[in-house]
């Protein structure tokens, strides 16, 4: 998790670096080239883009490598999640690498007017940072059978006292599976490396992509299905609630024992008419009234 | 016997002294300087511990009541001085209007003194009639006649339960001594008592409560409170309502208290309807004096709850109660007597205009509604902690506490119109500086009050 | 006696700033909350080398009563409180140094008041003293939020007054109750706990609801959360930083203190239905939040999403207490990154005269630093790993989930979809205020001066630090 963390934010961070050079414009088929422009970018974004797919020795590769463990020695399903979890890994390092190249490398395709630019240091300085955390992120959970300590878990460890639990268990595996996993891993994320590289290396914007690359090209129309199943409903259901439950339902009862106050407080008040007559008959009723609760209480 | 004296004499002194003095500010000073000498007079009496038998075992003196006339009397001088010149501004007989006041200070100590039915019947009727008469000292406003007219009907009427309530209690037991041997067989020796000195305690729960302003026998008090000269009216409320309390308390919890589970019953529902009636229906006044009238009625349900509650702390409490209490319905009415208009809204604007009162009257409305570092808090928390002693009573001490929110709103309203709103608030005349003096030191004892209330428990 | 100086100089500072000229006020109130900020240091040194002595107070008090002015930091909560209460006041003292405030003594007196309050409550170690400051922190609160601020603010602010004030006068008859059973009759924290245990089970459950109302008005847990956003959106900011960061947590805080420890059973028996409160109230929330077309309102919401996780938790019951460790450093970090959230959102109000998000936008050209300070804030604010938001709500989820409670599961998954939400609605509230188009609405808006860059760099240094670094807190929650 906290390695993730590292690339995360490095890659985060580095594709605001790019989007800053081209002046706000975040649709990367119209930038390409921008190696040429902005060196420290361009490394730091690579080293955020290896450790994300995957690759030895940057830190996404031990905690990756980690995490495949774990789910292989979880239970009985441990090898259908391990499969989709290689193909997931599969997947990270191909559309990763197809965003570095198609941003960094080939002519650039903005338009001539725009002038790409290397950031100020005060974006540059903590890529720097972050990538180099990348880079030996991994090196603090590197695993045992390379002679590390884990000293993460170590550094988290009263966060983690629960987590000791399932480290003994990971323990169990033999070092020979650890170690053939750590090699597939490996060869599955250049994979995806490679065929990234096979169909973006010289990528052209004026090509047209039909079909299943068009249905890929609009994410799985996935943002318009968030937005339509999840985000408009859960909207509306939130004004609605505001306004009934919210501000009618809860707030109303609290205002509601107030305005029940003032309200019995003008009727309560009635019972001052200012008739001396009244009043003493009220005196006499009360008394009568408290006399016979009293004594009727007393019998018991 | 001390103060009894010396208030009696003062009464007399101070309705001479209108006939030797021409100028009212003479009188004044006659006043105050009485006032010292009552407290002098009272603080030579205080006893330590134990008892001193008075007057053929008419009077005995327990220490708390020394120590309760002394706080009574030093309460009084300060309501001597921050009122004078206002009393002297009612109506044309000033000096009369201080002699009332002593005389009504001398049933105060009477009933705090009594150990004989009698003295009790005496002390009440002392401390009532010269009431009446303050109630309608403003001859000329017809609202203050009618609750003369009214507080004398209905006071006599109380006075008839109290006099028959006596009369059964003595068909009981054949003797007024609260300590004769007659007496203390019927009622403390742990035997059930007969209907008829059951009915009688009954008819002096109703007697005090009328006095005390405890529904259902309240009514009487916010027309009396609202209709009576401004400069009366903290007078009858605090000092006055006290010593009814201490004479009920006092009563309660060294005559019947074996007999507790005869009359508490009784007591708690008198208590949850003071404390519903007070709160709720104060709630919607207009007037800032309305308002405090219903106001006192519902402190005298907090105050219910230490003759409710026989134990030490409940007597802690009724002398933390009537000190905080006292205090600060004297400050929050010295400034109330300065505003032009008693409405919320002539208040509107006070914080800015005249800090000093604001402050003053801010503190003791904190103080009134129970706020921690204010006397009224730890007044409210002995009650309490009384009732809680008590046990099995745990209900009606919810039900005080969410009545005690209720009446956060009406004192913060005050509140709110002095500081929050603009407004001019207008002053019917300047407060000098010996005033404001006054008023900030009446502010710090309520605050002292508030930090320490060990102050007065010492004793 | 070191802690005594903690209550002590905030009050006399708050007392003589009062006295000063306006022109004075706020470089005096810098200099005492710095003071304090120094003393909290101080006293944080002490407790981290073991100088125990020095962090305890004691004075009879009432002696008719058993009730003791006893203050003491027995663990690391206290000192995580006392830390938070001396550190926000200099940020919030610090960003608004150059922005004119009516009667700045005033203000500043009645700031430091409800310091010094604040300081005792989480000192206290006496029942009746804790309620004492309970109460006192809230009136000079009151007073500022009734002064300063909307145009709705005075019957706002009254109604979280008598709400909170109704609460806590429960929470008085509970204790009331309690120490009426203590065989010495003491209001001690150590006899409260050593008596509450033995008190029936069946007492134990009602006297449970009072205290546990009382704290919950404060926090404020669903469904008493209704005086909230209005508070936050009519008072003025820097009074709403201290209600957000610090007085809230005096509930948390009193949940872990007077309640948990003084009624086991009680607590036992309810947990499971706190547990769905506070969870409910975190989904509920966080969908009011992302309808909020106000900016600070959107913050309350949030706030209240985040309090309920922390509350949730705090009832969770764990073998090692991992749940309510998370909830302590989170009370930290959450006092930290809201008070940052809401001095960011201080400024842009201050400088657009607006609270609304759709008067907003586009104020990332214009003004880069805020905008960084914008982001990393709410980064933190959403618990993005290597920010301090993160550690403690790993450990609350982590604590959650294994939870002695058969319904850990489903809990743990509503809390998890809290987050999620809270991370749309934050980034959402992000994008609408920073990109975008330039509106005409935020032309005005100038970028962050120098105080107001401190103040920022400050609160982002502890963010990162704490993100880094979080040993030394974590240290401090090890029960």
């Amino acid at each position: 998790m906290v390695t993730h963390a590292f690339f995360k934010a490095l890659l985060f961070l580095g594709s605001g670096s790019v989007i800053h050079a081209v002046d706000g414009e975040q649709d990367i088929r119209k930038m390409g080239g921008l190696k040429k422009y902005m060196k420290t970018t361009y490394l730091t974004f690579l080293i955020g883009c290896i450790a994300i797919a995957g690759i030895f020795p940057f830190s996404g590769f031990f905690s990756k490598d980690e995490i495949l463990l774990h789910v292989f020695t979880h239970g009985n399903f441990g090898k259908v999640y391990l499969i989709l979890g290689m193909l997931a890994a599969l997947m990270t390092a191909y559309y990763m690498f197809r965003l570095f190249w198609v941003t960094f490398h080939g002519q650039y395709r903005g338009g001539h007017d725009k002038h790409p630019h290397e950031s100020p240091a005060l974006m540059t300085i903590p890529l720097v940072v972050l990538a180099i955390l990348s880079l030996i992120g991994g090196l603090i959970g590197i695993p045992e059978i390379m002679g590390g300590n884990h000293a993460l878990h170590h550094f988290l460890s009263p966060v983690l006292i629960r987590s000791t639990a399932s480290q003994a268990m990971v323990h169990e595996v033999s070092h020979t599976a650890e170690w053939i996993l750590m090699g597939v891993a490996t060869v599955i994320a250049l994979m995806g490396i490679l065929m990234a590289w096979f169909y973006f290396k010289s990528y052209q914007s004026q090509k047209t992509n039909t079909g299943v690359s068009r249905f890929f090209e609009n994410k799985w129309y996935i943002d318009e299905m968030y937005d339509g199943v999840i985000v408009k409903p859960l909207q509306s259901l939130s004004r609605w609630t505001e306004k009934i439950i919210e501000k009618s339902g809860i707030d109303g009862v609290v205002n509601g024992v107030g305005r029940l106050i003032q309200y019995s407080s003008n009727k309560l008040r009635l019972l001052q008419s200012g008739l001396v007559g009244f009043y003493l008959f009220m005196i006499v009723a009360g008394m009568i009234l408290l006399f016979v609760i009293q004594i009727w209480f007393n019998k018991f | 016997m001390n103060a009894i004296v010396i208030s009696a004499l003062l009464g007399v002194l101070m309705m001479l002294s209108g006939l030797f003095f021409k100028r009212s500010a003479a009188i004044q000073w006659t006043a105050i300087a009485g006032s010292a000498i009552l407290l002098i007079g009272s603080i030579l009496e205080l006893i330590p511990a134990g008892q001193n038998k008075m007057f053929y075992g008419m009077l005995e003196l327990h220490h708390v009541s020394s120590w309760f006339n002394v706080l009574m009397s030093a309460c009084v001088m300060l309501y001597i001085l921050l009122f004078h010149r206002s009393i002297a501004k009612v109506g044309r007989n000033d000096a009369e209007y201080f002699a009332l006041i002593f005389f009504v200070m001398c049933g105060i100590y009477l009933m705090s003194m009594y150990s004989n039915l009698l003295i009790l019947f005496l002390g009440i009727e002392i401390m009532s009639i010269p009431q009446y008469i303050m109630a309608g000292s403003d001859k000329e406003n017809i609202k203050s006649n009618e609750s003369a007219l009214k507080y004398f009907l209905m006071g006599s009427f109380s006075t008839g339960i109290l006099l028959m309530g006596i009369t059964l209690i003595y068909g009981a037991t054949g003797s007024f001594d609260l300590l004769s041997p007659k007496f203390t067989a019927v009622f403390q020796s742990g035997a059930d008592p007969s209907s008829l000195a059951m009915i009688g305690v009954l008819l002096l729960i109703v007697a005090f409560g009328f006095k005390t302003s405890s529904s259902p026998f309240h009514f009487w008090t916010p027309d009396v409170y609202d209709g009576s000269p401004t400069a009366f009216t903290p007078f009858m409320a605090s000092i006055v309502k006290v010593g009814v309390f201490m004479a009920f308390i006092r009563l309660f919890h060294l005559s019947f208290i074996q007999m507790a589970s005869h009359w508490q019953l009784m007591m708690a529902l008198m208590i949850a309807l003071t404390l519903l009636i007070g709160n709720i229906t104060a709630v919607y006044q207009q007037s800032v004096k309305r308002m405090l009238a219903y106001s006192s009625i519902a402190q005298a349900g907090f105050m219910l709850f230490a003759v409710f509650s026989t134990n030490q702390t409940a007597w802690d409490g009724m002398m933390l109660y009537s000190v905080a209490y006292t205090l600060s319905t004297l400050g929050i009415f010295a400034v109330l007597i300065k505003m032009k208009d008693y409405t919320y809204d002539g208040f509107k604007g006070l914080g800015k205009k005249e800090p000093v009162l604001a402050a003053t009257a801010t503190i003791c409305l904190l103080s009134l509604a129970g706020i921690p570092l204010t006397g009224g808090f730890f007044a409210k928390y002995f009650v309490l902690n009384a009732a809680m002693e008590q046990g099995l009573w745990i209900a009606l001490i919810i039900f005080a506490v969410l009545m005690a929110a209720v009446s956060a709103y009406y004192y913060f309203k005050v509140i709110m119109s002095m500081y929050f709103y603009e407004g001019d608030a207008e002053l019917t005349e300047e407060s000098n500086a010996v005033e404001k003096t006054l008023m900030i030191m009446n502010a710090v004892l309520v605050i002292l009050l508030g930090v320490m209330p060990g102050l007065i428990l010492n004793h | 006696m070191l802690i005594l100086l903690l209550i002590l100089f905030p009050l006399l500072g708050g007392i003589l700033i009062w006295l000063l000229s306006d022109k004075l006020a706020s470089i005096a109130a810098l200099f005492v909350s710095i003071v304090v900020m120094v003393l909290s240091l101080v006293v944080y040194n002490q407790y981290h080398h073991g100088l125990h002595e020095e962090l305890i107070y004691q004075q009879p008090w009432i002696s008719q009563l058993g009730a003791t002015f006893s203050i003491e930091i027995s663990n690391g909560l206290p000192l995580l409180m006392v830390m938070l209460t001396g550190f926000v006041f200099p940020l919030i003292i610090g960003a608004w140094y150059n922005k004119p405030i009516e009667k700045a003594s005033r203000f500043y007196g009645l700031m430091f008041m409800a310091q010094a309050g604040l300081m005792g409550v989480f000192l206290a170690k006496d029942a009746l003293l804790f309620y004492v400051f309970w109460e006192v922190a809230l009136i000079p609160v009151y007073f500022l939020s009734s002064m300063y601020g909307g145009a709705r603010r005075i019957p706002v602010t009254f109604k979280f007054f008598v709400y909170t004030f109704l609460g806590s006068l429960l929470m008085l008859v509970a204790f009331l109750y309690i120490y009426q059973q203590t065989p010495i009759h003491s209001f001690s924290w150590d006899s409260l706990v050593s008596t509450g245990k033995s008190i029936s089970p069946a007492n134990q459950q009602w006297l449970f609801w009072m205290l546990f109302i009382a704290f919950a008005i404060k926090m404020p847990v669903f469904p008493f959360h209704t005086w909230q956003p209005d508070a936050y959106e009519q008072s003025a900011t820097p009074v709403t930083i201290v209600l957000s960061a610090i007085m809230v947590k005096m509930g948390l805080f009193a949940v872990v203190r007077w309640l948990l420890p003084v009624l086991p059973d009680g607590v036992k028996y309810w947990m499971d239905v706190v547990m769905w409160l506070s969870v409910a109230g975190i989904v509920y929330a966080s969908c009011m939040a992302m309808v909020q077309t106000n900016i600070k309102r959107l913050i309350a919401y949030s706030s209240i999403a985040h309090i309920g996780l922390m509350a949730a938790c705090l009832f969770a019951p764990n073998a090692d207490y991992l749940s309510v460790q998370g909830a302590a450093v989170q009370m930290f970090n959450h006092g930290i990154n809201i008070a940052g959230m809401s001095i960011i959102v201080g400024i842009l109000e201050h400088r657009l005269g607006t609270q609304q998000l759709d008067e907003m936008g586009g104020i990332a050209k214009i003004a880069p630093y805020f905008t960084v300070g914008l982001v990393l804030i709410s980064l933190a604010n959403i618990a993005l790993p290597l920010t301090n938001g993160f550690i403690g709500e790993f450990m609350m989820f982590n604590g959650l989930f294994n939870a002695d409670s058969k319904y850990r599961v489903w809990l743990t998954v509503l809390a998890g979809l809290g987050v999620i939400l809270s991370a749309v609605y934050t980034l959402t509230m992000v994008q609408k205020v920073a990109y975008g188009p330039l509106k005409t609405t935020s032309m005005g808006f100038t970028d962050l001066e120098l105080n107001e860059k401190i103040v920022v760099i400050l609160i982002l240094l502890v963010i990162l630090i704490l993100g880094f670094y979080p040993k030394y807190l974590l240290e401090l929650v090890n029960i």
